[in-house]
Formats: structure tokens, C-alpha cells, sequence
């Protein structure tokens, strides 16, 4: 269980120390500023917790843009899961860290890939009802274990999403180009 | 008329050292502390206030000034509705570089309502850069123009209100 100093890290390395900061104290976690928070705090770190620090990231970054719950993916994704994973792999390792009620399908996983989440607990936990998909944070982490994965680039659009009444979410994975990535 | 409520996303914006945390913590807290610690990415601050019969959420973003950000400060810009550049009256570098940072802003928030800010007004007897020059500037940015002082207070309320209002205008 390393999510959520995964997240921190991401967090951390993306805003700075300050941004980082920002979003636990609006998420009411001051015990956190300032702090190192090792891979082990997880252990001790209740689902209310996480819920919390995932809408505050919702509220602060993700007002009138996607790239930077994106990016946070990303870097989360980086620090989450070791190199060379194949997708299936990591999104069953994500399924087992989140743990509930979560039912993770990869339908497909060559170029084109689509992964669907059931009772994703990204959108339990914000309780989201949204007009549009709002998993900008799993679309980033899943771009980035397919591009540590394959070498090449990609993107992710969520198509579907339990936020906004789907019965699950669902992700599509582009290759963005044939060049191969330095590493 | 019923009240509305509105969320705005403000990057705060200038050279290291111009005043922009210290321009916050006056409008958002009515503080002010003479030690200079830099921003180390971006520090988000909320402030509420009502604007007519608007009750309005300001998310102000203090972004770092420090070249060390670049790569990664293009995403805090990402859906801002406004900007305030600030400069320091005290050191002409730092109104030298104001066009860098306006250029940034178009480029990565786009044709957003903005203010130029002329910092530490306070300090009239090391005073460098004078009125006329900020304004010829303002003019140029197609933005509102207030000298300000983080230390006394001057102007900060007005400036923040005004580009609340002048969001609110385009909302």
C-alpha cells in the first residue's frame, strides 16, 4: 500500500512544497504539511483520509482545467508502479491497493487499449455527480504504466464514468506517435 | 436579484521577490511579514467575498517567480479566468521582465481580464520606475493599473476587487 505517499510524491514534485500544502490544508490534513511521508504511512491511513485529499486535489487543481489532475496522474502512476509492468499487471496491482469493492477489466491491451473500472473508488470517494468524465487523475496514471510499459507514448481519454451515471468508467488508450521514448 | 455563487481562478503572477505572497496574505489575511521566503511552486489561497449580490470563491494562485518553476508553472496557468502581474517600483528588472510574464499568460491562459500591479509604492525614496511607465504598460497589456503596497495596504482591496469584478463582467 503506497498510494497515498504515492500521491503525496506526486503532488509534491508537480507544485512544489507549497503547492502540495495548499491541498492538505484545504483537505483539513495539516499533520501532513511539511512531512515526509514514507511508503509505510499508508498502513495507518484511513479511507476518510484519502477521500479527503482526493477532493481537495478535485476543488483546488481541477477548477477550469484537466492537465494538472493529469499530470498529478502521471507522476503518481511513476511512483506506483516499478518499470516495465505490462497494463494488465499494474491495473490489477491498482485494483488490489484501492481495495472495496473495485472490479478492474482490460479489455484489450495492444495499442488501442480499454480498461474499465467498476465501483471505482475515485468516484466513490468524491461522491462526484459530474456532467462530464472526471477521472483525469486514473487517465494520466494509466498513459503513463502504458508508456513505462511499451516504451512509446500515449494518451488516455475516459469515455464513460460512474460520475456522471455511467454504470462504470471506461478508458481508452491512444499511441500518440511511433517514437520511441529515451527512457 | 437571488444570489449567485462563483468560483474564480486567479494566477498571481511576476518576478521572485516583487511582493505577490506578501500582496495575498494583505488582501486574503490583512497580514503582513517583512521576512522573504520564495514561493516553492505554487501556493494556492481561498478568499471569499461578495461582490453585489455575487458571493465569489477566489482561488488565488501565488506562483512561483523563480526561473527553477519554468518547466512545470505552464500548468498553473491552465484555467485561470484572470491575472495580476506584479512588479516591484524599486527594481527596473523586474518591470523589465513584465512583458515575458504577459506573454506566458496569452500563451497558456489565453485573452484572460488582468490588472498590472506596481508593488512597494511605500518605498518612495528608492522608487525607480515612476507612474507614467507603469501606465504606458498597462496600456499595452490592455490591463487595469493599480500601485500598490502589501506593507500599508494601499490599493491591495481595490485591486483584488477589481479583478474580481472585471471576471464577473465576462462570466
Amino acid at each position: 500500500m503506497i498510494v497515498f505517499s504515492a500521491l503525496l510524491t506526486a503532488l509534491n514534485e508537480l507544485m512544489g512544497r507549497d503547492g502540495k500544502n495548499s491541498v492538505l490544508r484545504y483537505a483539513g490534513l495539516e499533520e501532513y504539511i511539511n512531512q515526509e511521508v514514507p511508503p509505510s504511512v499508508d498502513e495507518s491511513v484511513s479511507f476518510d483520509t484519502f477521500s479527503a485529499l482526493l477532493s481537495s486535489m478535485q476543488e483546488l487543481l481541477g477548477h477550469g482545467t484537466h492537465a494538472i489532475l493529469y499530470e498529478s496522474g502521471r507522476k503518481f502512476a511513476l511512483y506506483l508502479t516499478p518499470f516495465g509492468y505490462s497494463l494488465t499487471d499494474a491495473v490489477s496491482k491498482l485494483a488490489n491497493w484501492l481495495g472495496g469493492n473495485v472490479i478492474i477489466n482490460v479489455e484489450k491491451d495492444d495499442d488501442e487499449g480499454i480498461v474499465q473500472i467498476k465501483n471505482n473508488p475515485f468516484c466513490l470517494i468524491k461522491e462526484m455527480v459530474s456532467k462530464s468524465p472526471s477521472c483525469h487523475l486514473i487517465s494520466g496514471a494509466l498513459a503513463k504504466i502504458k508508456e513505462e510499459s511499451t516504451g512509446h507514448n500515449y494518451f488516455v481519454k475516459e469515455m464513460l464514468c460512474e460520475s456522471k451515471g455511467d454504470s462504470h468508467c471506461e478508458f481508452h488508450i491512444f499511441k500518440r506517435s511511433e517514437v520511441k521514448k529515451d527512457g | 436579484m437571488a444570489e449567485r455563487r462563483y468560483v474564480f481562478k486567479i494566477v498571481v503572477i511576476g518576478d521572485g521577490a516583487v511582493g505577490k505572497t506578501s500582496l495575498i496574505a494583505r488582501f486574503a489575511e490583512k497580514t503582513f511579514k517583512a521576512e522573504y521566503k520564495p514561493t516553492l511552486g505554487t501556493n494556492i489561497i481561498i478568499k471569499e467575498l461578495k461582490v453585489g449580490s455575487n458571493n465569489i470563491k477566489l482561488l488565488l494562485w501565488d506562483i512561483a517567480g523563480q526561473s527553477k518553476w519554468r518547466d512545470v508553472r505552464h500548468l498553473y496557468y491552465r484555467g485561470a479566468q484572470g491575472c495580476i502581474v506584479v512588479y516591484d517600483v524599486t527594481r527596473p528588472a523586474t518591470f523589465d521582465s513584465v512583458s515575458e510574464w504577459y506573454k506566458d499568460l496569452i500563451k497558456f491562459s489565453g485573452e484572460v481580464p488582468r490588472i498590472l500591479l506596481a508593488n512597494k509604492v511605500d518605498l518612495t525614496d528608492i522608487r525607480k520606475i515612476q507612474q507614467e511607465d507603469g501606465l504606458r504598460l498597462a496600456e499595452e497589456m490592455t490591463a487595469e493599473y493599480y500601485e500598490t503596497s502589501a506593507k500599508d495596504g494601499t490599493q491591495v482591496n481595490e485591486a483584488f476587487e477589481t479583478i474580481s469584478k472585471l471576471i464577473l463582467q465576462k462570466t
